[in-house]
């Protein structure tokens, strides 16, 4: 992604409230007005993020606002992906270090046009004052260690049917919207994107999504959208609830 | 935690000095003596760390010394990520997804004498005046992404032999010791665990272990410590790498 324009600032605690939940009213009022942000727009296409893109030292990161990114690691034939959307904190200047030992390569995608703010070291200067801003930013990209942990655990399913699912549930969970008719997945998820984040091929994910539709279970929309009907495979889920009992929140 | 009473102030930046690599060299020492950190110990077995709940503004623990896994579970298949020095966690979080349809379990255990540095509310706090150091703790998660995501490349991987060597060399580059004979990896990687960290089964670990023995790629030590012989397969080699 060659090109970006530098659209406007925003009030991050604004366009996301949820940086902020641990601050007390009186104060996230005030941190609202001085968290602001630089948002920066990127076309759908190929990211190449240069050396000079960023000013790295003391920047906690871009937040993404809107749209849908991809990471993808390649190591030898084998290429796996991350799908990043709104809410997360991606560090896209950060490189696996040119001295490991294995070769891998790291790949940006924006597969629906992004808007993110630039969390760079004058913002972080400026939610100084108040730790638990950085301390959810932080939050998020321990998130992503979790999500990717989910991801491996589904690579371990020996049905390529069962591991769609399970992954277009939880993208469900993240960023579905509940319609009369099921639950809509409006983000752009190709085969070949599928079988990346599956660690599976694009030719068995394709024979796994056409049985998955013969079986009611999803349905392909226009766009490469989805909808998934009913509820994850029976002996995967339970309630939100109890997760939470077990796993307290940060 | 056992030991949560049984605090050791601990120097951040002295124990691991990369956090401060973006701080000015007019401001190292002031901020030198600002990081400073609770640390405690934690022993080797389960951790119960869901107990030791943190609270708001605190960015997790920093792994001084010793090694962690995490275990993540989706029904039957199980994920485990390997932790050590360098890394940060937060062992008391689970995944926040608003909704949660599929069933996820998380579980840790110590598999070697851990010692942690807390990242609290007060530190954060005290390094406040560098964000560089926030960013520098930030950029340690991002890493944890980065590997985890290319355990998802390996675990793609046909041959077993392949995932296991290439993951023992991954473990190599962060904690590896140059050594005459090889690089030897210290810690305790049983064929249980290299089984669960590669996704594989352990007999077919074990089987693919024998192999690369036999093939003089790796050497076992006692204690299921590793020495690593050569270097990774030639097509998989980082070309790029200092010898």
């Amino acid at each position: 992604m060659g090109t970006n324009r530098r659209v406007q600032k925003v009030a991050i605690l604004d366009r996301d409230p949820d940086l902020a939940e641990d601050l007390e009213p009186a104060q996230s009022e005030i941190a609202r007005r001085v968290a602001v942000a630089d948002l920066l727009s990127y076309p759908a296409g190929r990211w190449a993020v240069g050396p000079d893109d960023f000013s790295e030292a003391g920047a906690l990161g871009l937040l993404l606002v809107e749209g849908l990114l991809a990471r993808e690691v390649t190591v030898a034939d084998y290429t796996c992906a991350e799908v990043l959307g709104p809410g997360d904190v991606v560090q896209p200047w950060l490189r696996i270090g040119p001295d490991q030992s294995v070769a891998s390569e790291v790949d940006w995608d924006v597969v629906q046009p992004v808007k993110a703010a630039v969390l760079d070291r004058a913002f972080a200067l400026g939610v100084a004052r108040w730790p638990e801003i950085p301390a959810a930013i932080s939050r998020r990209l321990m998130q992503r260690t979790h999500w990717l942990a989910f991801h491996l655990a589904v690579c371990g399913l020996r049905r390529i049917e069962d591991r769609l699912l399970l992954v277009l549930w939880h993208f469900a969970d993240r960023w579905g919207t509940v319609t009369p008719d099921g639950i809509r997945l409006d983000m752009r998820l190709t085969h070949d994107l599928l079988a990346a984040v599956t660690g599976s091929r694009r030719p068995s994910v394709s024979s796994g999504l056409r049985r998955l539709s013969q079986e009611g279970r999803i349905k392909s929309l226009p766009r490469s959208r989805w909808m998934l009907f009913g509820r994850p495979p029976v002996e995967l889920r339970r309630t939100y609830a109890r997760t939470r009992r077990s796993s307290p929140k940060s | 935690m056992a030991s949560r009473g049984r605090y050791d102030l601990l120097s951040v930046l002295e124990h691991d000095p990369d956090l401060g690599e973006d701080v000015s060299r007019e401001q190292l020492a002031r901020a030198r003596n600002h990081a400073y950190a609770r640390s405690f110990w934690q022993e080797r077995g389960r951790w119960q760390a869901a107990s030791e709940v943190d609270q708001p503004g605190g960015l997790g623990l920093l792994i001084v010394s010793g090694f962690a896994a995490r275990e993540l579970s989706a029904g039957n298949y199980t994920s485990v990520e390997l932790l050590g020095p360098g890394d940060v966690l937060q062992p008391w979080a689970g995944p926040e997804w608003a909704q949660q349809s599929v069933a996820i379990e998380i579980s840790w255990a110590v598999v070697q004498r851990l010692r942690v540095a807390s990242l609290d509310r007060e530190f954060v706090a005290r390094v406040s005046a560098w964000p560089e150091i926030v960013a520098a703790i930030s950029r340690r998660v991002t890493w944890r992404t980065d590997r985890l995501l290319f355990q998802l490349a390996l675990s793609a991987l046909r041959r077993i032999d392949d995932r296991v060597l290439l993951m023992l060399w991954q473990f190599a580059d962060r904690w590896g010791t140059v050594t005459r004979d090889g690089v030897m990896l210290d810690l305790p990687l049983t064929h249980e665990l290299l089984a669960s960290v590669v996704g594989g089964r352990r007999p077919s670990v074990s089987a693919a272990v024998r192999r690369l023995v036999d093939r003089q790629l790796l050497s076992p030590l006692p204690r299921s410590r590793w020495l690593l012989l050569g270097g990774p397969p030639a097509r998989f080699k980082n070309h790029a790498a200092p010898e």
